[in-house]
């Protein structure tokens, strides 16, 4: 499991998530409270436009200390013959500044295909 | 005929070989649709075919042609040879999103294609040709279709939340939080297992209901609109050595595909090809209308193409009937037969062509 550490007093943070490999993906977004199975935050959506791909995580920043992100994607590769990995990945955000990232790669199958990611937000 | 129904059952096996236990239908392993091979600009420019109309269809990213086939006693080898590549999916690969797709199909689309021809009369003169084509309007190909996309989309996103469903139930069940299980391997493992037993009765229909979707798409969708533009050059060499080629011949290819009701499709092509040397310089139009019937796997056509050769000074008729056939995964036969008939010189000849297209079976991958 991935960690990222934010400023609690900088600017307001925000989750991207991005599909490379083309993809038909859906996915859900949850925001876990710290130390808890109390969702923050759930979202769905899908990867048909990456604009609305980016939420932004709730105020105040220093709240977010602990919470948990979770990225549950299912997938299927549009042309596995002729473009054969794929990349998902969460990319946290302060502001303009990248934080930090995770992702998960592999190879196209053609058939349905599942990811999950997680990320744990820290205070500096 | 013998030599051709020899190739045809070799390459079969062959197929039949590569794809052993890969026959189970009811899981999707690919996505591609085996629509007929199109014609390549380049193998068009070697004029193994009276009829100029260059066929649309959906990109493929590597397929082959072949024609003319003959030779030794012992062997069959054929003639004429051409392939054609897509680029673009070569260099985007794994980088590729769905938006860098939207927005650029058309260089998706791009396709180049390369192709050689021995001359009948001796054994020494070669022909090359180069090719390039684009589809401007493919309402056939799954990628471009929004009803499909919003059906995955659906099933995706029920499979996403029923998952979330019993992972909620798991945490609850064995008195953890999910912080515990995301950094765990082991019981992170243990609750994908457990969500993915409680899903199996979904993900089968799952697959089924996507095996249904895609081979429904594939027999509605084989007549549907569609529009390519090519071009293409023509080479001739003394000997084998690229240096010594001289471009001669250029082409320019328009063709508009359209549904006939369920089971048929319309082409309507333009073809201008212009020729220079030293001593001459002239052009040809063809205009073509080309009949399909039948279904992705078998079809008929009937195809009438009135020609202006400048050169000649002469007006060209040719009526021609013929068929497709799917004989295998990724292996087509294209036969046809007509009359084409100068009515300047009040001439008429007898013709008929015979050609093999592959492209990489749906059930195997190569890269």
């Amino acid at each position: 499991m991935k960690t990222i550490e934010f400023n609690p007093n900088g600017e307001a943070l925000k989750v991207s998530f991005k599909f490379s490999g083309f993809l038909l993906a859906s996915y859900t977004y949850t925001l876990w409270e710290a130390e808890s199975n109390h969702k923050v935050v759930y979202e769905k959506g899908n990867n048909q436009n990456p604009q609305d791909d980016t939420y932004q995580l709730p105020m105040p920043l220093k709240a977010n200390d602990g919470r948990l992100i979770q990225l549950r994607t299912e997938f299927i590769a549009q042309d596995p013959s002729n473009v054969k990995n794929y990349t998902i990945s969460a990319e946290v955000y302060q502001g303009s500044n990248l934080l930090g990232s995770a992702k998960d790669e592999g190879g196209n199958t053609g058939s349905a295909q599942s990811s999950l990611i997680f990320i744990k937000m820290e205070t500096l | 005929m013998k030599k051709i129904i020899i190739t045809i059952c070799l390459l079969a096996t062959a197929t039949t070989l590569f794809a052993q236990s890969k026959e189970d239908t009811t899981l999707i392993k690919n996505f591609r649709l085996d629509f007929a091979v199109p014609d390549m600009p380049a193998f068009k420019m070697l004029g193994t075919n009276p009829s100029n109309i260059l066929r649309p269809s959906s990109p493929q990213a590597l397929s082959l042609m072949i024609s003319e086939i003959g030779g030794g006693d012992g062997f069959v080898l054929p003639k004429s040879f051409a392939a054609e590549l897509a680029p673009y999916i070569l260099m985007k690969s794994g980088s590729l999103t769905l938006e860098d797709y939207d927005k650029n199909s058309q260089l998706y689309n791009l396709r180049l294609s390369l192709g050689t021809s021995r001359n009948p009369e001796n054994s020494t003169t070669t022909d090359v040709s180069i090719g390039f084509r684009t589809t401007l309007i493919d309402k056939g190909d799954l990628k471009n279709d929004q009803q499909y996309r919003r059906h995955i989309y659906k099933l995706l996103a029920d499979k996403g939340e029923l998952k979330d469903k019993y992972q909620a139930e798991y945490l609850t069940n064995n008195n953890l939080n999910i912080q515990d299980v995301a950094q765990s391997e082991v019981k992170l493992t243990s609750m994908n297992e457990y969500i993915n037993k409680k899903i199996e009765d979904y993900e089968a229909n799952f697959d089924y209901r996507l095996d249904t979707l895609k081979q429904g798409f594939k027999e509605r969708n084989w007549n549907k609109q569609k529009l390519d533009v090519a071009l293409a050059m023509l080479g001739s060499s003394p000997d084998s050595l690229t240096e010594n080629i001289e471009f001669n011949k250029f082409s320019l290819w328009s063709t508009y595909g359209a549904p006939v009701g369920t089971n048929g499709q319309i082409l309507l092509g333009f073809n201008y090809n212009y020729f220079t040397n030293d001593s001459i310089e002239y052009g040809i139009t063809s205009l073509t209308s080309r009949f399909y019937g039948g279904s992705n796997s078998y079809k008929g056509f009937g195809e009438i193409q009135v020609k202006r050769n400048e050169n000649l000074k002469s007006n060209f008729f040719y009526l021609a009937l013929g068929g497709e056939i799917n004989i295998k995964d990724g292996i087509w036969a294209n036969i046809s037969a007509g009359l084409e008939r100068n009515w300047t010189d009040n001439n008429s000849y007898f013709v008929s062509h015979f050609d093999l297209r592959f492209t990489i079976p749906e059930d195997i991958k190569l890269f």
